[in-house]
This record gives structure tokens, sequence and C-alpha cells, in this order.
């Protein structure tokens, strides 16, 4: 469903990514893997339009990406968590929530009750404030906040960056449930191992380029990669 | 005496209020500190006196089209100076504003000249409560209660409609709400418009309160900035809070010092805030 064609990318005049392809199919979960400043979180930015492109084009479901606006981008079904600063800190949980849902309101609180029981806890902080929760919690609602819109295909940016170790399970697992109502998973995380495990496709990027690329299972049984990438 | 300046601090600072709502959100939103605050708010004051005096309108149809016309002019310094500079240092706007402040000042010069104008030259007798304890003018009167309906009104539009929430949700964090698919051009226009409503508010309530300079807003612009570092750059709660706070300090400074000095003491507050909790006191905590 999503196909990087080639793309080179980055801020201005320094280009970080030079030349990557790279593809999503309907219903995987796929992980871009690598050491930091690989340029993980900068390919996965460039699928929404938050870096500059120089070159190559993004495919989603027949259309080029690089040429939508974020708007007609969310209504088509794509939806992305950035690593930090992802919820409105002084907003509350459920109005952050709604505005999850600012490109179109339909069925508005069937969406929410789905949201509500997938993240049981933020019913009862629905309405605090969302920059007065734990890590974790905030990290609900920024989930929260991508999926309101029924997302086909849901982009994290490392959704487990400084979270206390009993949380990163838990957003993973997570992960994995979000993804078996449907939605196909594209993320960026530093958990390698973890993420590899419950990939069905995997990545392996170092300075801007694609060094790997084959199953998650394959990755975490290749010799190479683990040398050179997950630590032995 | 305390209690009468804790009332004038009272009606000072609501005007101060209704001003700094509107700035607190465009430097919380577009990040730089609109200098034209002040003179946008005269602006609004000259605006009602054309329709009030000149074309001798009633008083609250007046003051309805000096603040859509004040939004105007707001909205229309957005399109021709503030969207072009928008990507370039926070510096640069900032300097363009004080620019668009002083053009401001020499139109509103041009068109009504350097006098003193009054919406009604009537001398108003202030009513006397409690034996001479407390002195209060009619218009003050009003001008407490427009300032209340306003700043209900500004809290619904924020809590209650999409519009305030992606205001609200800008100040927080522009590049979420962008990725939100909130569209950050449209919602910009709005706050400006907002802004300009309550900025000519705050100017005809002052002219009203006393009468029209052409400094008047200028001379304010010290107070409205203060009320918004001490509630919290982007807050607009924080910019109410902090302009009763400046207003009633202002005013009771005035039992300790001599009243010369009241510009001074938003000065102090501004700083000492800064010093101590520079995000304010309803401001989103710097990380």
């Amino acid at each position: 469903m999503l196909k990087i064609n080639d793309i080179y990318a980055g801020y201005g005049e320094i280009e970080i990514i030079h030349g990557i392809s790279l593809e999503v199919k309907e219903g995987e979960i796929v992980s871009i893997v690598g050491p930091n400043g690989s340029g993980k979180s900068t390919l996965l930015k460039s699928i929404f339009s938050l870096v500059d492109i120089m070159k190559g084009n993004i495919d989603y479901l027949g259309t080029d990406l690089t040429k939508l606006g974020t708007d007609k981008m969310i209504e088509q079904g794509l939806s992305f968590v950035p690593q930090t600063d992802n919820v409105f800190p002084t907003l509350t949980v459920a109005e952050n929530l709604e505005l999850g849902a600012y490109v179109s309101n339909k069925n508005l609180k069937d969406r929410f009750d789905l949201i509500y029981s997938l993240f049981p806890p933020l019913v009862e902080k629905r309405k605090k404030k969302a920059g007065t929760l734990s890590g974790g919690q905030r990290q609900m609602v920024a989930f929260g906040r991508a999926l309101v819109m029924e997302p086909k295909l849901l982009l994290l940016d490392e959704p487990t960056a400084g979270l206390a170790p009993m949380f990163i399970d838990l957003i993973l697992d997570k992960v994995v449930e979000i993804n078996k109502t449907g939605v196909s998973i594209l993320m960026v995380e530093q958990n390698a191992k973890k993420a590899l495990a419950m990939s069905d496709r995997g990545y392996v990027l170092a300075a801007g380029e694609k060094k790997y690329e084959d199953s998650g299972k394959g990755l975490l049984e290749n010799e190479e990669v683990a040398q050179l990438f997950l630590g032995g | 005496m305390a209690v009468q300046l804790f009332l004038n601090g009272v009606i000072l600072g609501s005007i101060i209020a209704l001003g700094a709502i509107g700035l607190s959100l465009i430097y919380g939103i577009l990040k730089f500190g609109h200098f034209a605050h002040g003179d946008l708010m005269t602006l609004g004051a000259y605006f009602a006196f054309l329709f009030k005096v000149q074309l001798a309108l009633p008083f609250w149809l007046a003051f309805i089209l000096a603040a859509m016309l004040t939004a105007l002019v707001a909205i229309i310094l957005n399109f021709v100076l503030y969207r072009h500079l928008r990507k370039r240092d926070s510096v640069i706007v900032m300097i363009s504003s004080v620019g668009a402040a002083l053009i401001i000042r020499n139109i509103i010069l041009l068109f009504w000249g350097p006098q003193n104008k009054f919406y009604d030259k009537a001398i108003q007798m202030p009513i006397i409560l409690g034996d001479g304890f407390l002195r209060i003018k009619e218009n003050q009167i009003v001008i407490l209660i427009l300032a209340l309906i306003l700043v209900i009104a500004v809290h619904l539009f924020l809590t209650r409609t999409k519009l305030g929430k992606a205001m609200r949700a800008m100040a927080d964090n522009i590049d979420l709400a962008q990725i939100t698919g909130i569209n950050t051009e449209r919602v910009i226009i709005w706050t400006w418009a907002m802004s300009g409503v309550l900025t000519a508010a705050a100017g005809i309530l002052l002219a009203f309160d006393t009468h029209l300079t052409p400094v008047m807003g200028w001379n304010l612009l010290l107070p409205l900035f203060a009320a918004v570092i001490l509630g919290g750059i982007g807050s607009p709660y924080g910019a109410m809070f902090g302009g009763l706070v400046i207003g009633i300090s202002q005013e009771m400074s005035t039992l300790v010092i001599s009243a010369a000095y009241k510009p001074a003491v938003a000065f102090t507050i501004m700083i000492l805030m800064l010093i101590i909790k520079p995000s304010g006191l309803m401001g989103k905590k710097v990380s």
C-alpha cells in the first residue's frame, strides 16, 4: 500500500537520506532499525512531508504523497505519531482525541469508545490535562489521537523512547493489537530486537542508506546484522 | 483608599487582560512578540470614535463595527506583512511589527490629530458608595460588565468550539497540530481576527474610562507584555489572570510609591517572573 521509491530527503541543504526504497504491504508490521543518526526518523518523516524531499516519490494507494497536503493524507487513512511532544499538554485527554478527529467528526462517539477500550486507563483521565499524565499514559493519548480517524496505515516514530521498561512491552503489545484490527504499521524503533521479533519485515539503515532488508525473523537470524547492529 | 485602588486596578486589569489574550495567543502560535498590539488597540478606539462621534451611531453599534474593522486590519497585517516573514527569524517579524506600530500610530495622527478626544464630553458624576468609601463612575460599571461578558465569551469559544480548541492546540504545539490535520493557516487568520476584536474592545473601554490619545495603546504595551509573560506565553487564561494582577498591582502600588512609577511596577513583575519562573504561572513547561 505504501511504496517509497528512491527517496532523497533532509533539512534544507543537508541531505540525510540518500536514495532509499521501501515498501509496506497491507496488514503488515514493518520496522525500520539502525544506529542513531542513520536517518530512520528522517525517512519516516519524509512520508508525511515533514522534511524536505529532494528527489524520489512516495506512492500511497496510487497517489503521490509528496504532492498531498496533510489534511488530505489523514482523510486517506494515514496517521503519524511523533517521537516527542506528541500530545497537546494544556488540553485535556478528551480534547486531544477530539483534535485527532479534526478533519472529520463522523461517528465520533463510536471511535472514542474504541480508543477508550484499547486504552482503558484513559477513561478516568479524560478530563485531565495531557501534560499531567505519566509517560506511558501520554503515549496512549498520542496513539489515541492518531487512531481516532481509523487510519489504514499508522506511522510510529520510536513509540517506546523514554518509557519505563514496564511500559515498553505494553506499548509494543498494543501495536500488535492495533495491527490485528487491520491497521498496517510502519515503525522506527530503538529496541531493534523486540521490534524485529514482532515485525513481518524489517529494514536496517546506516548512514542514510538501506543496508539490509528481510523478514523480521530473517534479520534477527542474520549474523552480520546481529553483530553490526543488534549488539551481538 | 485601598479598596478604591483595588477597584481601579480591577478596571485597568480587565482592560489589560482583554488586550493580552490575543497577544499571548499570537506569541504562542506564531512565536513572536507583536509590538503593534498596543497601536491596534488605539486604532480600535479611534474607529469607535469615528462611528460614535463622527457618524453619530449608537455606542453598541460603534463598538461592534470598530471591533470588526480592527479585526480586518489585523488580518490584513498578517497577509501583507507577517505571513511573508514568518519563515525567517522571529526577531525580524518582531521588528516588522514595530514598524507596523509606527505606521498605525501615524495614520491615526493623520486622520484624527494629536489632541485628546472624548466619546462623551459630559462630566460624569461618580456613584458614591458607603459614605465616600468607594467611588465608581457609570462608565466603569459598563466597562466591568462588558469585559466580563467578553472574557466569558472567549472562554466558551476556546473550550466549546472546534476552532477554539485548534487555537489552543496550536499554541501548545504547532507541529503536532499540523500533523493532526488542522488547517493551520486558517486558524492563524481566525486568531488574528479574534485578537483584533479583543484588542479593539480593550482600546474602546480604556478610552471610555478616560479619553483617546494616539499613544494610549503604545503606553499600555509594556503592561500587556508583562501580563502575557506573567500568565505564560500562549496561555489565554494566564493572560487574563496576568492582566488582572498587573492592573491591580499598578494601582495598589500608589499606596507606597509615587504614581509616576506605575509603569515600573509592570516591568518589575515581568522581570521577576522571567527570573523565577520563565514559563509563567499557567504556561506549559519548557522542556
